[in-house]
Order: C-alpha cells, then structure tokens, then sequence
C-alpha cells in the first residue's frame, strides 16, 4: 500500500494560472523519491498538497491511508513535514531554539518533550549550541539547517523539501546529504523537488517526471537514461552519461548514471586497454 | 521577528518572569488608573514609579529614553496646540497682524495632564512589551478572553511590519545598484513615477512573501486559536508583584481624592 497516493488532480491558482492538470503518482513507505522537472511543472504546486495547505480542486490526494481534505488537513501537517525552499520564509522567530520549538509547540507537547525534540533536532543538523542564536544573523546554509530541524522536531513520517540543494556550497551540500541519510535510515520517506539531475541520480531510489502539471513518468533512475523523455522533459542527461554519450570510444550500453558506475566502466576500459597496448588484450579495446 | 526579542531578554529579573496574564492586567489597570489623575505631581509619581520599575527590571536609561521620544511628537503638539484651544485666562498673548493668540492656563495645564497621562501609560505598556516575549503576551491575552480576531490583527500587523521593511530594504538596494537618483527637485517626475511603483510593487510582493509565510506557519501546525499549552500557573510572587503595581496606581488615585476632599486634613 502506498504511503502517498495522487489520483488524477486539478488545481488552479487565484489568477487563473492552471498548474496541475490530471496528476497521478504514487510513493512507497521508506522511499527516497526525486520529483523532477523543470521550472514551472507545478512540482511546488504539488508539494503544498502533501500537507493540505493547496487542496485540490479536482481528484484525490491520500495519505497514510486517509484523504487529504479541510478535515484532515490539520492531522497531515503532522504527520508530513514540508521544508520550504527559502529558508526566511520559515525562519522567523527571534531565537533558533524558538523557532525549532514553534512545530512542537503546535502540536501540544509538554516542555519536557519539547525540551528533549528540539535538542535532538538540533543535534540531527548539527547546530547544538546555537539555540540562542539569532536566526537572521545565521548564513544561508544554517539558515537551511534550523528550517530542516523545526521540521524534524515535529517527527513526521514523511519529509518532503523544495529545492532543498539550492544555492548551497558544496560542504553545505554534503551536510545536507547526511541528514538526509540519517532520516533515511531512521525509516522516514523522503520526497524531493528539484531539477538537479545529477543529485537524483545519486541519491533517489525513484523518480517522478513532472511537465506542465502532470506526470510525464515514473519509475527508477533508469529512466534519466533516455534522451528523449529527458528531453521532453526539458532537462538533460546526467553529467556522465552525457560525456558517455558524447565520446565514441566510450559508447557503452547501458550508460552509466553515476559516478560509480563510470568509473568502473572507464578502469575496465583502461585495464583492457593497458593489456592490449602490453600486447595481452584482445582487439576489443574500448567496448 | 527582530522587534520582539523583549528589551530585557536573557536576564532573570522577577518582571522578566512574572505570568504573563497577571502583568497584563496589573499594568493595563495601572494605566486605566493612572489616566483618570488630574494632578501633575502626582502623574510624575506614578512616571517615575513605572520608570523605576523599568529600570529595575534591567532596561538600560538609554533605551527606555529612545522609547519615550517616540510619544514626544504626540505631546509636542498637545503642548503646542492646547493652551491655544482651551478657553480661560490668558497667559501668553501672540499678536500676528490678523489674528491674535491667546495661551491660557487651563489650556497650558490641560496639556501638560494630558501630555503626563499618555507618558504613563506609554511607559507602563513599553514596561510590559520589554519583559514579555510577543508570542507569550499574545497567548495570554487569549487565555483572558480577548477575542480571537482582535490578538490575531495584532500578531500578524507585527509580523507584516517586519516582512514590509525587509522588503522595502532590498528594493532600496535593487534600484542604487541601477543608479536611481532619489531626492533632487521636488519636480522630478521620473522620481516620483519610480517611487510611486515601487510603493505598490512593495506592497504586492509583501503580500506575497507574507502568504509564503503564512503557509510555513500552517505547515508546522500553526492554528489560530492554539491552546494554552502548558502555561504555568500564577505564583504568589506574581499576585504580588501585581498587586503592587495596581496599588501605586489606586494608592495616588485615593491619595488625589483625598487632597481633593481635603478629607486628609
């Protein structure tokens, strides 16, 4: 049974903009999915809808088995955790321990449990000791980093972020990436809106393809191999697999998403290569 | 929210812990009180005493006196306006030509109740926002009845203040960055024309920013009535501590009465 299931959904803004138009996709528990698409798919759009906050105008959002409506909008946010892509639009109280309680604090808990979530929470992103601080004058990457906490205080079964790579350096990157290993292995699903192919290819056990507002398919990373729907998608192949691509000697089926992989393709390469230049290989260099 | 970090955070002065509800209704009496002196002197007594309190309560002199230039404009203009308005005996005679101005007494004393008045009361409230956390006073005032809409308007107006000067501070950046020459003549049409769009610009993406917000709030659980989660019971030490505040206030008003109905002497 999914752990999030959309049937064919329909919503609209204010303004008219039409953004989702019949979209269906599904998520199993403990996944790590990578929803991707370029921008203006409705992949934000979609995601206000895993917390209630945009209810559909037309089809069915269920979650943990229960339809996500005026009703149950109140019980989902605790139960999904949504973190936004710009950290100041969450960050807003005074102090970082504050903040990070605000979650908590909703949800009716006792100081003590507060007290004990909001350390540990602190602790999962590494910002021990900065609870006193002020957030606004906390750099972009820590920033972030309390935002991601405030929602871990709230324990979700489900964390979805926006874009949550987005202007960090690359160290900022990798701490990030170890959170979301830590959630991973704690046995939260974790969703991800973003357009950086190559993250989802490192990271992502599915993929959901977005284009103006439906899914245009879903299914592993196996998917980001084939140009076509790739190009359709308006993104582009992984790094490697366009370099795969790209060199004639290096054609190889299938192409490697990963880092991992090509590099163990190009040292198989490479041995075989330095065999038949020692006069050891065979004549099939380079396939 | 940058305002909110009350003045006298991270000490642990009695006010500082003080219930919230019994500070509210301590203070908001103490003005209520204080508002219906008539005697100057005794107005002063109960400044000072507030001021004392404020002083105690670890606000440094400094602050508290950027605090109450904030009302100076106010009064300022009572002072300026009322001996000219209040009919009595003139003190002051101004001769312009046309017209002539007289200042008079009962207009001069007017002013200065009035203007001690909302200096009272101005300090008295700026004592509570110094040693009460935003988010504790408001849910304080909802767990003493007030109505919902009206805590809500003041929450969220707060909270937009900050979201409107935030934005009004990159916009400012944005168009040096593109050489806008503000200011010069006051004839300046392009000026005007520029800065009237960015006035409804900033209004807009405030707007905006601002439903951002609100739906990071909603995520995270935010209601707006949230129950009282565990808010502590009031102590002794806080009834006294309100009592004492409303004393001095009654205390002056029995004590002006009193002189009034010379039942003192």
């Amino acid at each position: 049974m999914a752990i999030i299931e959309v049937e064919d959904i329909f919503f609209t803004y204010r303004d008219g903009t039409e953004a989702l138009r019949g979209l269906s996709l599904y998520v199993e528990k403990g996944e790590r999915v990578a929803l991707l698409g370029p921008n203006g798919a409705g992949k934000s759009t979609l995601l206000l809808h895993f917390n209630g906050i945009n209810l559909p105008r037309k089809g069915r959002v269920t979650i943990l088995d229960r339809e996500i409506n005026s009703k149950t909008e109140k019980w989902v946010r605790s139960r999904v955790g949504l973190v936004f892509q710009d950290p100041d639009d969450q960050v807003f109280s005074s102090t970082v321990w504050e903040d990070v309680a605000f979650g908590p604090k909703n949800m009716g808990l006792g100081s003590d449990e507060i007290e004990s979530r909001v350390n540990d929470a602190l602790k999962a992103v590494g910002m021990t000791g900065l609870g006193g601080r002020a957030p606004y004058h906390l750099s972009y990457g820590q920033k972030k980093r309390v935002a991601i906490a405030g929602i871990l205080a709230m324990l979700p079964e489900i964390i979805v972020l926006d874009e949550p790579m987005a202007f960090l350096d690359p160290k900022g990157k990798e701490t990030l990436l170890d959170i979301l290993n830590l959630m991973h292995e704690k046995g939260q699903t974790i969703i991800i809106a973003t357009h950086d192919v190559d993250f989802a290819v490192e990271w992502a056990d599915r993929v959901i393809i977005l284009k103006d507002g439906r899914t245009l398919a879903q299914g592993t990373c196996d998917l980001l191999r084939d140009s076509a729907l790739v190009e359709e998608a308006s993104l582009r192949l992984p790094v490697v697999s366009r370099v795969f691509q790209l060199v004639p000697g290096l054609r190889h089926r299938p192409l490697p998403l990963t880092i991992a992989d090509a590099v163990g393709i190009i040292n198989r390469i490479t041995q075989r290569c330095g065999d038949y230049l020692k006069g050891d290989g065979d004549d099939e260099c380079g396939k | 929210m940058y305002m909110t970090i009350p003045a006298c955070a991270g000490t642990t002065t009695s006010l500082y812990r003080m219930d919230p509800r019994v500070k509210i209704v301590a203070i908001f009496g103490f003005v209520a009180v204080v508002s219906s002196l008539s005697s100057t002197s005794l107005l002063a007594v109960a400044a000072a005493a507030i001021t004392g309190l404020a002083l105690i309560s670890g606000m440094g002199p400094g602050q508290l006196l950027r605090r109450i230039a904030m009302v100076l404009p106010f009064t300022g203009v009572m002072l300026a306006v009322f001996p000219f308005v209040v009919p009595g005996d003139a003190v002051i005679t101004i001769n312009l030509g046309l017209l002539t101005l007289d200042a008079t007494d009962q207009g001069i004393s007017r002013a200065a109740i009035l203007s001690m008045r909302v200096l009272s009361a101005v300090l008295a409230v700026n004592l509570l926002t110094a040693t009460t956390p935003f988010s504790d006073l408001m849910q304080a005032m909802r767990s003493l009845k007030v109505p919902d809409v009206f805590v809500q308007v003041l929450e969220f107006t707060v909270r937009y203040i900050f979201v409107l000067s935030d934005e009004v501070k990159r916009m400012k950046l944005a168009r040096r960055s593109r050489c806008f020459q503000g200011g010069g003549s006051l004839l300046n049409m392009d000026a005007f024309r520029t800065l009237g769009c960015l006035v409804g610009v900033l209004f807009a993406r405030s707007w905006e920013r601002g439903e951002r917000i609100y739906s990071a709030m909603l995520s995270r659980g935010y209601t707006s009535s949230c129950a009282a989660a565990s808010v502590h019971r009031p102590g002794w030490v806080d009834f006294c501590w309100g009592g004492a505040i409303l004393a001095v206030a009654v205390g002056l008003r029995i004590f002006e009465s009193g002189i009034l109905r010379g039942s003192f002497y």
